[in-house]
């Protein structure tokens, strides 16, 4: 029986590998947080708009609706006038920008396509969004109120505990909470060995379920989602919850300067992506820009969840 | 493997894949106090410190600089954090795994970029650019419970003790309800311990601190004031060694009185002599112990086994 190798000959035949044309993803969290209703879009009310005039925004926060009772008054007596409450809060923009260069010769022989200005493109919005989360999740180091302890796992408890403290504060709905994806393995490890009436909840059943990064579903009314840029505090990981008015975002609508319109690969919610090329060099470049701003509105609308990470 | 040391941090050419991030500042809430529980077994009070970070955009730290800017503006996001009752911790050296570091936050050289973590996370080549992880989580306590001692970090207010009781109490209580599953039990006795820690503390003598010794200047400094307290420390101790030099004087009538003669001393003594062995402990010996770059360790009633 004779065996086919090409130890005997033939290897000028053949190349040590060829390129087949599939890509595969390496592992990051691509899960966005910023379309989620706690959140307050102050893009949507005026901030960073063409021809805003600042890279800061302002908007006052006020104690109306409630936030002060009437005073009982005698009849025929004058009442004293009762102050607003306010403060004001700034919001400030800055630049985040990235881009990729590609030779003519990579582009020529990449049998897979990514290396094209329409994928690097798509690629560029994700790694913006992405950035933009990442800015969100720094903030949960802000809060002033937190539960859960150092070199604790988080659990059930923990969580509790800050819904609770959320209910306390009188923070109205919805909730969401952002996990450190440790944090939340730890939680659903508890919630498996959980008794009681925990057990039994449809959101308990729904937490176990396997989704990747991102949403997790809703426990409780508090829409869960993991994020793997939570901060790290030591060996601890800042996770969090609030509800909304919590946290505000502005994104700055650009122009780009001299911009050639056929260079535009892609223009959405304040990302600009374009190309440009290199002769010279033999090369092309896909760039990303991106103008936000992310900030703690009302401190007691948030609460840290401190676990072991 | 030492901060900012890139050629010693790579393993076969290739630099840690660390995920880049700015410089921080610590900084504390006055509220916000824990318990940590140290390899030892005891537990020490410590303020919770918070971090803010340098990135632009987040929380009020502007962008500066045309483009070379290496980090953001925290001017205004620093007074904002202070406005708001926070209490920034100023950069300093600190002991982490028992060497002396130049800051609390140190910068890494990664494969895209620089890392900045904190001086009590070590990292260590895992080989293909991943590393691997180390907490000096006593080194962290200790140099915490120092903010307190040197003043930076005011004390726990008792308002902020009796909330850090109850939450600990509570955590403890609702996991008794679950009795029988085991990340509750494993939880609950770490809360536990810091609870009762924490009460033990409250409940402890309070060590009462020894009176200063009086300091004398080996010369009198140009300074007005500071030269009359030297005046008035050493007049003190004039009235100190006269009182004791009457005292054993009378003692040593008293002796002859009830001696016999044969017996007595001569009187002509030098006095020095006498007060050279008896002169109290001065500065010098205070001075002596060498500080560490936190300065003082936490006192005696802060560290309960």
């Amino acid at each position: 029986m004779s065996t086919t190798t090409t130890a005997g000959g033939g290897q000028n035949l053949i190349v040590s590998a060829v390129a087949i044309p599939i890509m595969l993803a390496l592992l990051a969290d691509r899960g966005t947080l910023h379309n989620h209703p706690a959140l307050i879009n102050l893009s949507q009310y005026g901030a960073g708009k063409m021809g805003g005039g600042s890279k800061s925004f302002s908007f006052p926060v006020v104690g109306l609706d409630g936030y002060d009772l009437l005073s009982a008054t005698s009849e025929g007596s004058a009442v004293s006038a009762t102050d607003i409450t306010d403060a004001q809060k700034t919001v400030t923009v800055a630049r985040y920008a990235q881009t990729r260069l590609a030779t003519d010769w990579i582009h020529s022989i990449d049998p897979s396509g990514v290396v094209n200005p329409v994928r690097l493109a798509q690629s560029g919005f994700m790694d913006a969004m992405a950035t933009l989360t990442n800015a969100i999740a720094g903030l949960a180091s802000g809060f002033a109120t937190s539960v859960g302890t150092s070199g604790v796992a988080f659990d059930h408890d923990t969580f509790m505990a800050a819904k609770g403290a959320l209910i306390e504060a009188k923070v109205p709905g919805p909730y969401m909470a952002v996990l450190h994806p440790t944090s939340f393995a730890s939680w659903q490890t508890d919630l498996e060995s959980r008794q009681g009436i925990t057990q039994w909840k449809p959101a308990n059943e729904q937490m176990q379920q396997l989704r990747g990064p991102g949403f997790q579903g809703n426990y409780d009314g508090v829409d869960i989602f993991t994020c793997d840029k939570i901060p790290a505090s030591g060996s601890d990981r800042v996770n969090m919850m609030f509800g909304r008015g919590a946290i505000g975002f502005a994104t700055q609508e650009i122009d780009g300067f001299g911009i050639n319109p056929n260079d535009v690969l892609l223009q959405v919610e304040s990302v600009l992506i374009e190309q440009s090329r290199n002769a010279t060099a033999g090369s092309g470049n896909v760039t990303t820009h991106f103008y936000f701003g992310v900030v703690e509105i009302e401190d007691l609308r948030g609460v840290q969840m401190i676990a072991l990470g | 493997m030492k901060p900012s040391a890139p050629l010693e941090m790579a393993q076969g050419g290739t630099l840690p894949r660390l995920t880049p991030s700015r410089p921080f500042h610590y900084f504390h809430f006055p509220r916000k106090w824990e318990v940590a529980i140290l390899s030892d077994g005891s537990g020490v009070l410590v303020p919770v410190l918070d971090q803010l970070r340098l990135d632009p955009g987040i929380s009020g730290v502007a962008q500066v600089g045309n483009g070379t800017a290496p980090m953001g503006d925290g001017t205004i996001a620093i007074a904002q954090r202070e406005k708001a009752g926070w209490v920034r911790i100023p950069h300093e050296a600190v002991t982490a795994w028992g060497e002396t570091q130049p800051d609390y936050c140190l910068r890494w050289q990664g494969a895209h970029g620089s890392a900045h973590e904190e001086a009590w996370m070590k990292l260590t080549p895992a080989g293909g650019g991943r590393v691997e992880r180390e907490w000096d989580g006593d080194g962290y306590a200790r140099w915490r419970a120092s903010l307190v001692d040197r003043g930076i970090v005011k004390p726990i207010t008792a308002p902020a003790r009796i909330a850090l009781d109850a939450a600990l109490s509570k955590a403890v209580t609702r996991r008794r309800v679950n009795d029988r599953n085991a990340v509750a039990i494993a939880n609950s006795e770490q809360f536990e311990r810091k609870l009762r820690v924490l009460r033990e503390m409250a409940t402890a003598p309070k060590a009462v601190p020894a009176p200063p010794p009086a300091v004398v200047p080996a010369s009198p400094p140009p300074d007005v004031l500071t030269g009359l307290q030297a005046t008035l420390a050493q007049i003190l101790q004039s009235q100190q060694t006269l009182a004791k030099g009457q005292q054993e004087q009378a003692a040593r009538l008293a002796a002859l009185e009830t001696a016999p003669k044969a017996d007595r001393p001569k009187a002509d003594r030098p006095k020095s002599e006498k007060l050279k062995a008896e002169k109290p402990e001065n500065s010098e010996t205070s001075q002596s112990s060498p500080k560490s770059p936190e300065g003082q360790k936490a006192p005696e009633s802060d560290l309960i086994e």
